[in-house]
């Protein structure tokens, strides 16, 4: 009961950062994307899911993982997520400077931007 | 400098009551009578190249970008109006020379040019379009597709004196 609990966390999680990715590497508009957009895009991808790790790991949540463990992993993951969104940001600063600096201030025209 | 705030609402009420205007403005020219200008959308200008060159099709073509073009006030529409058009395709990137060409009205105020497929950039299948050649006001807007699947978009102008 406890391992099949375990196996569960594991794999609910594993799911919830890996679909997300498999989903964006199999996307057809790959084809009409270069390499920095591509880059970028996945950088933002892995962060997001890197951010559902986090509060997972300093909460204790994850079965097999001790405190310090857990931290450890923390600390480390906190510093990918740093590279992740600074390749995110240049990437896309790349692909279209004006894009990137409404997204930056939130006046992106897109749905997620929170001022719009 | 004011702030338009565009969100999906706003978009999508803006531009059913400018489609809505437009439609019965040409059917009833009559009742166009105080036709408000078109503003410039959020992020309409980005990536605009100056003097996209007048073509016959950008690229390779596939894609259909459409509109009109009225005056403010009565709604009359306006012939031989160059109207730029730029977007992110399966040719080329935005900010890319080839990615850009201008077309003119015709006789009815309405507008056609066929482009390569649009392709999301930046979280959203969309398109491009300027008015920018001084005898009315600037205007940049920035059509959103419904989906990424479809093969045309429109575009409607309402221009005030500048």
């Amino acid at each position: 009961m406890r391992l099949a609990r375990v196996t569960l966390i594991w794999a609910a999680l594993a799911a919830a950062v890996c679909v997300p990715i498999a989903a964006a590497a199999a996307s057809p508009l790959l084809a009409w994307r270069g390499p920095v957009y591509i880059l970028a895009g996945s950088a933002g991808i892995i962060a997001l899911g890197l951010v559902l790790v986090q509060p997972l790991l300093i909460g204790g949540y994850l079965p097999g993982l001790s405190a310090y463990r857990g931290r450890r992993a923390h600390h480390w993951i906190g510093g990918a997520l740093v590279v992740a969104v600074v390749v995110h940001v240049g990437g896309l600063w790349i692909t279209s400077p004006p894009d990137m600096i409404d997204a930056l201030l939130f006046t992106s025209p897109t749905p997620f931007s929170p001022s719009v | 400098m004011t702030t338009v705030v565009l969100n999906r609402r706003n978009l999508l009420a803006a531009g059913g009551s400018v489609l809505a205007t437009g439609v019965s403005g040409l059917l009833l020219p009559a009742r166009a009578q105080g036709l408000a200008p078109t503003p410039s959308m959020s992020g309409g200008s980005n990536n605009y190249r100056k003097g996209a060159p007048t073509v016959d099709r950008i690229g390779k073509g596939g894609f259909w970008m459409s509109g009109t073009v009225r005056r403010a006030g009565d709604g009359a529409p306006l012939a031989g109006q160059r109207i730029q058009i730029w977007a992110h395709t399966t040719e080329g990137q935005e900010h890319e020379p080839q990615s850009h060409g201008a077309t003119l009205t015709d006789k009815n105020g309405a507008f056609r040019l066929e482009m390569p497929q649009i392709i999301p950039i930046f979280g959203q299948p969309h398109g491009h379009l300027a008015y920018d050649s001084g005898e009315f006001k600037t205007v940049f807007l920035r059509p959103v597709m419904r989906s990424a699947k479809e093969t045309s978009l429109e575009a409607h102008f309402v221009l005030q004196p500048a």
